[in-house]
């Protein structure tokens, strides 16, 4: 008989886990604790398997963002009067998706200055970046910026060029650079285009 | 926030709770997906002041989108910003890749949305049926007929906010 099957079973044990068990048992206590582990393996797939259906049928029912709440934000604009009540799902989902896409970009920024907390000028960085966050620009004005946001050669880096809003500048050593869009302080840094200009509504409080 | 600038004090924002936990668990999918080492499982910290810029963020996005989608709406003539709306208005503002998911969760709204009204309007059937039993129907269960007379009614009633 090969060294790897099973002997034959004692009468009684039908079950292939019990036969397993059984030839443990019989041979030392370490393949117990195997046995264990196996089981404990299982066991793990099997509720991992049943996170992801749960999760998958839970995708239309429990939404990440109040629909409430993004019913209320939609009506304080005024001139906004009614709307189908598939809107806000829609609403929330696009709103779910536009906060995971400047997560991901403030991401990068956060990665590419090599810090391991995310703050606010990683995601000014992602919204000078690239146009689909014009609309945000005056969330985060450019004063809050930092200094690494300008393309200053970070210090034990010299030589390299520093990649800012995909243009590289060649560093100067010794000296801050005066980047371009320095000029442009007080102003956004990219044109507006004028068909993406948003007024927020200007009223006071709605409740 | 002294100093700050708020693009609209008006309106409430978004819950600061759900905004963490969308942005936590973004990032923690990107340190399992980008490293190899220990920085896998550390938690990528994010800053209070930086919470409070998604959630500003995501605000302005919201009025932002519903007047594109309340412009559409009124270009057709229609009163009530509707599904479509919503979705010419997503690609409009360059947000072309959220159409497929957004489509998705419509259809799982609609499918959902359906089962509840089918279930109870058989309910509502079986209900009428106990009570005005002298209509002749008999024991067996032949609801077709009028578990259409009933869908048709409930839809003829409308169906907005």
């Amino acid at each position: 008989m090969a060294a790897h099957q099973m002997p034959t079973t004692a009468p009684g044990m039908p079950h292939p886990n019990a036969v397993m068990a059984t030839q443990y048992a019989h041979s030392q206590p370490q393949p117990q604790l195997h046995y264990q582990h196996l089981q404990k393996q299982q066991l793990q797939t099997f509720w991992q398997q049943q996170i992801q259906e749960i999760e998958q049928v839970n995708e239309f029912r429990n939404h990440q963002l109040p629909l409430a709440r993004i019913k209320k934000i939609m009506k304080s604009d005024e001139d906004v009067k009614m709307i189908a009540a598939e809107a806000p799902v829609l609403f929330a989902k696009a709103c779910e998706m536009f906060i995971l896409e400047l997560t991901l970009r403030s991401w990068i920024h956060t990665e590419e200055n090599k810090r391991r907390t995310l703050q606010r000028n990683d995601i000014a960085g992602a919204i000078t970046r690239g146009d689909i966050f014009d609309f945000l620009v005056d969330i985060v004005p450019r004063d809050e910026l930092k200094d690494e946001d300008l393309a200053v050669p970070w210090p034990g880096v010299p030589g390299e060029p520093v990649p800012y809003g995909n243009m590289y500048y060649p560093p100067i050593p010794g000296q801050p650079m005066h980047h371009p869009m320095e000029m442009m302080v007080g102003q956004p840094a990219i044109a507006q285009n004028p068909q993406m200009m948003y007024q927020p509504p200007q009223q006071g409080h709605m409740q | 926030m002294a100093g700050r600038a708020h693009a609209d004090a008006g309106s409430e924002g978004l819950p600061q709770a759900n905004v963490k936990r969308v942005v936590k668990e973004k990032l923690a999918e990107l340190a399992y997906e980008h490293f190899d080492d220990d920085r896998k499982e550390k938690d990528v910290l994010v800053n209070k002041d930086a919470l409070l810029a998604f959630s500003e963020s995501a605000k302005i996005f919201i009025h932002f989108l519903s007047a594109t989608a309340n412009e559409i709406c009124r270009e057709s003539k229609r009163q009530t910003i509707n599904a479509d709306d919503v979705l010419k208005a997503v690609e409009e503002l360059d947000f072309p890749e959220f159409c497929e998911p957004l489509k998705a969760a419509l259809a799982g709204f609609r499918k959902e949305n359906d089962a509840k009204k089918q279930d109870s309007k058989r309910k509502e059937v079986a209900r009428k049926r106990k009570a005005g039993d002298s209509n002749g129907t008999d024991g067996d269960i032949h609801v077709n007929g009028r578990l259409d007379e009933a869908v048709t009614m409930a839809e003829d009633e409308g169906f907005t906010d």
